[in-house]
């Protein structure tokens, strides 16, 4: 009782407390489902101007009851606000979604920033992302062939007019169309130009003028290989447009009920080209570790272990976030470690655009200090030019503070990773260097798992731990099973005696030979009747054997026996031959006794 | 008389056996020869030493920096796929060999462009054990378990304390013997790789069949079937990792013979 009560002392608070925090996890859960969310989006990020483009605010959860008000933004005009609303039910769980779209036509060129907006909804303020597009003049559709061009038109979008040599930038090809079919991907004329990744083609629709359109804008990523004046264009595309055809001569009313009739035109669309003015790198205040890498970065260094011996390795982790072709970007070698043996590093590259030219790089390299009186790993080094500063940048770490204990052993030569005399710097893109000693290896070893004699061996411990498991089920028989064990024991006495008794008649040794003898006449009789040995006696064998399935022969040269046995205590002097002579009688008697069931 | 203890008469076999190994595997090969490739190499005759290699191992037992060197040797040259084969042939012989994986992983990456590497995970991870060293750790386990099971039997009261280790030794050589199996398969399999720039694979073994596509200059394949057409002309059917499969001349090709 008192145990239950302490028990249920114990528990109330415990249970109460699980609940609690049972309740909060689930609270903060549905909190954190239900928690409205706005979400800012455009569906293009460059455009002409006198075209349109689509701010969608998707209010996730809950929603204002109506459009938001924007406020004034520079450059463009907000001609048109739709709205649409989703629902959605997974699991029994019902979510809403609410987009509120609105066409904005861009009146002028320039960089224009949508800040983050604010709205009360459901008693939460939410906001927004801050959203970027660039304006840029508006670009003169090149003329289609066969006069197409009100009904399919393509440009070429290039956010800039002046870059660096090696420094990336987006392209946009927007097809502009009605109705077309069969359209092949455009192909961008870019002699000068390397063309990097492309990004998944997205569609939308814009109007130009007063004619709305089907907008397909492929982005792609260039970079200038040289300097001068380059032209970028144009890009042609292969498709056919679909001309409504109008016949002014038919008077049925229901002819375009199913749609105007449409003539298909194949043609090859093509933008305008741009004339970009590509400069090269400064000559100037070039740095020294300078290994070519254009644009804009930031750099993360860590190491570890900081508590080493000398040859233990350390791996450094460098991390280069920014703008800019991360792909191409190298770990600079780092003349300033020549205090420790460097490895080729391994690296990854995580982008966080479509164009893969912004995200962040990762290297990982290992380090081996070379004696114990480093005291830090220097300052790391990395060299890029800023294409929007005009300038070369180097950015470097701290030095990392090290601890490097000499080593207990001899370092084991490491090999030696280039192909340069010592001391120079290492190259980290190169193979291994050269082995220089012949190691020892080993000749190729014949298949062992084809050998018969190592195919036998296995064989071994399975019939070692089956003998065991024999011997074992052997053992626990003979220890529950008493009269067997017994007669295991008397058949063993049996050997023994009967070696012990010729031994002791050529020894002429007539009184333990008939004492011998006596004895294993007892044994033999006692295992048989399951009496002790020491009960056997010649009124014991007269009152159990008579009667029993032993043969009367046998009786009588038992009682035989026992009466020699008797006679010898009173005149033990006998031959050896009297003596041998008795042995193959008390076989034959043993052998007649041993037929004889237990329990006769 | 001086007696020998027994003790020290087994360190004196030991050392004995040792260096008659040690010194049989070093006679195979003469430094001094070894060392004049190695010249070769530092001084940038790259093609010559790659023939210093190769004739070196045309005469004496293979060795893993042999087959390094060489591969080194043959890359420098420019020849991207026999360097490869050499990797892989060094890497047979000294499966964890930092040097070895990563040289092979450079080419290959020159090779293919991308860092991804060429073979899926758990083939690399058969491949990080020789043969005998799967069979003497699937060897191993089945002992452990034997003997496990025996100490058992001997005292059956550690029977129940036993049991979770028994287990464990059983399960370990299962999964060591699969392991065996698997990569005494993969071993099996026939390699090649290509060695000249551009190796045309056919729809079939004749040089009239038409072409079904081309391989580059250190692609590996799986070697299917070969047929000799002439005694100088031998045609393989290869199939490369995306799985399209042809026929490709022999000497256009590295085979990798385990």
């Amino acid at each position: 009782m008192c145990f239950q009560r302490q028990k249920g002392k114990f528990a109330g608070p415990a249970a109460a407390r699980g609940l609690v925090a049972a309740f909060g996890f689930f609270w903060l859960a549905a909190a954190a489902v239900a928690a409205p969310g706005l979400t800012a989006a455009l569906d293009r990020n460059v455009m002409p101007v006198g075209e349109s483009v689509t701010l969608s605010l998707t209010f996730e959860g809950a929603a204002p009851d109506a459009a938001l008000t924007l406020p004034a933004l520079p450059n463009l005009s907000v001609q048109a606000v739709a709205q649409s609303k989703e629902v959605t039910i997974v699991n029994g769980q019902q979510t809403s979604r609410v987009t509120f779209n609105y066409t904005l036509v861009a009146t002028q060129p320039g960089d224009v920033v949508i800040p983050g907006l604010q709205v009360n909804v459901g008693g939460r303020a939410v906001v927004s992302q801050p959203l970027a597009l660039k304006i840029v003049p508006a670009a003169a559709a090149a003329n289609a062939a066969g006069g197409l061009a009100q009904y399919a038109f393509m440009k070429l979008i290039v956010p800039k007019t002046e870059v660096y040599v090696g420094e990336p930038f987006p392209v946009e090809i927007h097809l502009y169309f009605q109705s077309v079919r069969d359209v092949q991907m455009p192909q961008l004329k870019a002699a000068g130009f390397s063309l990097g990744q492309s990004a998944k083609p997205s569609q939308t629709q814009t109007q130009v003028g007063n004619v709305g359109y089907n907008l397909a804008v492929f982005k792609m990523s260039a970079t200038a290989a040289r300097a001068g004046n380059l032209t970028l264009g144009p890009a042609e595309c292969s498709l056919t447009v679909l001309v409504p055809v109008t016949n002014q001569r038919s008077r049925d009313p229901f002819a375009n009920f199913f749609g105007a009739p449409a003539q298909a035109r194949p043609t090859v669309l093509a933008s305008d080209s741009h004339v970009l003015r590509v400069l090269p790198l400064p000559a100037q205040n070039v740095p020294p570790g300078f290994s070519g890498a254009v644009g804009s970065y930031q750099l993360q260094v860590t190491a570890g272990p900081t508590n080493v011996a000398v040859g233990d390795p350390i791996t450094v982790k460098v991390q280069i976030i920014g703008n800019g072709l991360l792909d191409a970007l190298a770990l600079p070698a780092q003349p300033q470690w020549r205090e420790f043996k460097t490895y080729p590093p391994t690296s990854k590259v995580d982008t966080t655009d479509p164009l893969g030219l912004s995200g962040q790089k990762s290297f990982e390299q290992v380090v081996i200090p070379q004696n114990h009186e480093v005291q830090a790993l220097p300052s790391f080094q990395f060299s890029f030019f800023d294409p929007n500063q005009k300038a070369y940048r180097t950015l470097s770490n701290r030095p990392i503070a090290l601890t490097v204990r000499p080593s207990a052993t001899t370092p084991t030569p490491l090999p030696s990773l280039t192909n340069g005399a010592p001391g120079a710097p290492a190259p980290v893109d190169d193979i291994v260097h050269i082995h220089d000693r012949l190691a020892v290896s080993r000749p190729p070893a014949p298949l062992l798992a084809q050998q018969p004699w190592f195919f036998g061996l296995q064989g071994v411990p399975l019939l070692g731990w089956l003998a065991l498991r024999y011997w074992r089920k052997r053992t626990e028989a003979l220890a529950n099973n008493p009269r067997l064990r017994r007669q295991r024991q008397v058949a063993q006495r049996l050997r023994e005696g009967l070696v012990e008794l010729r031994r002791q008649a050529e020894a002429q040794q007539a009184e333990a030979f008939f004492a011998t003898l006596f004895r294993l006449l007892q044994e033999q009789l006692g295992e048989r009747l399951d009496l002790p040995a020491s009960a056997i006696t010649e009124a014991v064998i007269e009152e159990r054997l008579r009667g029993s399935h032993l043969p009367k022969p046998a009786v009588r040269e038992l009682h035989d026996l026992f009466q020699v046995c008797n006679l010898a205590r009173y005149a033990p002097h006998k031959s050896s031959q009297e003596l041998a002579a008795l042995i193959p009688r008390l076989e034959g008697v043993l052998r007649e006794l041993q037929q004889l069931p237990q329990d006769a | 008389m001086r007696v020998t203890r027994p003790s020290s008469l087994v360190r004196w076999i030991f050392a004995v056996l040792a260096g008659g190994w040690a010194a049989t595997c070093l006679a195979a090969i003469p430094p001094a020869a070894f060392d004049a490739a190695n010249k070769l190499y530092e001084e940038g005759k790259f093609v010559d030493a790659a023939a210093a290699y190769q004739a070196l191992l045309h005469s004496n037992a293979p060795s893993a920096s042999l087959y390094f060197n060489l591969g080194n040797a043959r890359y420098k040259a420019g020849q991207l796929g026999r360097a490869i084969a050499a990797y892989r042939s060094a890497e047979r012989l000294a499966p964890r060999d930092p040097s070895v994986r990563f040289n092979l992983r450079f080419v290959r990456q020159k090779v293919t462009g991308s860092d991804a590497p060429v073979s899926v995970g758990w083939e690399r991870w058969l491949r990080a054990l020789t043969l005998n060293e799967w069979t003497l750790l699937a060897s191993g386990a089945l002992w452990g378990c034997c003997v496990l099971l025996g100490l058992g039997e001997v005292r059956p009261a550690w029977r129940r304390g036993l049991r979770n280790y028994v287990l464990l030794t059983s399960g370990a050589a299962v999964m060591l013997g699969a392991g065996l199996l698997l990569a005494r398969r993969q071993a099996q399999a026939v390699s090649a790789v290509v060695v000249v720039r551009d190796a045309v694979v056919r729809y079939g073994p004749l040089a009239e069949s038409q072409v079904f596509f081309q391989l580059r200059d250190g692609s590996e394949m799986t070697v299917l079937e070969q047929k000799e057409v002439s005694s100088t002309e031998t045609w393989l059917k290869v199939q490369e990792a995306a799985g399209r499969s042809g026929w490709v001349k022999r000497d256009q090709v590295a085979v990798l013979n385990y």
